[in-house]
């Protein structure tokens, strides 16, 4: 029987392994689109320095496995100012002056650390959902407060980039650190 | 002796051909069982079940799975919505409402139109407790 009809058992593999990867992609939580959600409307209120804003996209680095479940990719070509947005994946090291944003997913602190270091130097806003990432050297950290999200800001590390943040967003944050 | 041979080739003949004619159905379970297995405990633990302490009576708060349409609409919104938007909800009060709302419609066999009704009632209900929660709060 196998040797017979093998196109079918095969169509019938493919259709439930397409099945089962659409069911996966579509596993994003509410907490995860409304982080993505800050991220796009952060992106509002960011001002970048000239040299680091050229380029026909804006660019939106991700580091680390996971991309807010996917929430990230909904994103994906909306727009920036001018430019789409568009996400980037294993940044090679000389391509880091590329970003405009870095995210920086969920990982234990020594690899979080060994990232920051890394994009030290670079005028770009890091952004993380880790814990306490504003105390890493961080920017931009998203935080849950009980039942919703929130955001806190470390302004010396912004300005320290060469970035400008607006007062409405600081207004909003749940933490400003670096404010004299 | 014979006879309990015989019927045992027999049944054992019979599995096989099951087997062999729901090969099919076999192979697409397979990759989803396989998934499953591989997925189910990652995909448990980013639920982030947690403990509301906000009484004395810890309630516990799972996430909210969403569509890639609520996710469209999620991302779109500005600031300051997003800022006021519960991202988990109360697990136990969730299935409560909803075994309640099972068993009017089972016990009343409502029309369409007055399970609608009865909804719209029961959220009205919840928003104006909200509404006197919050007033109690700020007074």
């Amino acid at each position: 029987m196998i040797k017979t009809k093998p196109i079918r058992y095969l169509l019938a593999m493919l259709l439930s392994t397409l099945l089962s990867v659409s069911m996966l992609a579509h596993a994003t939580t509410k907490e995860q689109a409304v982080k993505a959600g800050f991220i796009y409307n952060i992106t509002k209120f960011t001002v970048w320095p000239n040299a680091a804003y050229e380029g026909d996209v804006f660019n939106l680095c991700l580091f680390g496995d996971d991309n807010l479940g996917g929430g990230l990719e909904a994103l994906y070509g909306k727009l920036v100012g001018s430019k789409p947005l568009v996400l980037r994946r294993n940044v090679d090291d000389t391509d880091l002056h590329r970003c405009h944003i870095a995210f920086i997913a969920k990982d234990n602190p020594q690899h979080i650390q060994k990232t920051l270091n890394k994009l030290r130097h670079i005028p770009l806003l890091t952004v993380s959902d880790s814990p306490n990432f504003i105390d890493q050297g961080g920017m931009i950290g998203l935080v849950r407060d009980d039942r919703r999200v929130g955001f806190e800001v470390d302004i010396r590390a912004v300005k320290a980039a060469g970035l400008h943040i607006g007062a409405q967003l600081l207004k909003l944050a749940k933490k400003v650190k670096g404010l004299e | 002796m014979n006879k309990n041979l015989e019927k045992t080739n027999s049944l054992l003949h019979k599995l096989a051909r099951f087997f062999n004619e729901q090969f099919w159905l076999i192979l697409l379970l397979a990759p989803l069982l396989i998934i499953a297995a591989l997925v189910g405990p990652n995909f448990q633990a980013n639920k982030e079940q947690t403990l509301n302490a906000r009484s004395s009576s810890a309630k516990q708060s799972v996430s909210i799975e969403i569509s890639s349409a609520e996710l469209a609409l999620i991302v779109a919104k500005p600031l300051s919505e997003l800022l006021a938007m519960e991202v988990y909800s109360d697990h136990k009060q969730k299935v409560r409402n909803k075994s309640r709302l099972l068993t009017l419609d089972l016990a009343g066999g409502f029309s369409n139109e007055a399970y609608n009704q009865l909804l719209i009632n029961h959220i009205a209900t919840r928003s104006s407790i909200k509404a006197s929660d919050k007033d109690n709060v700020g007074g």
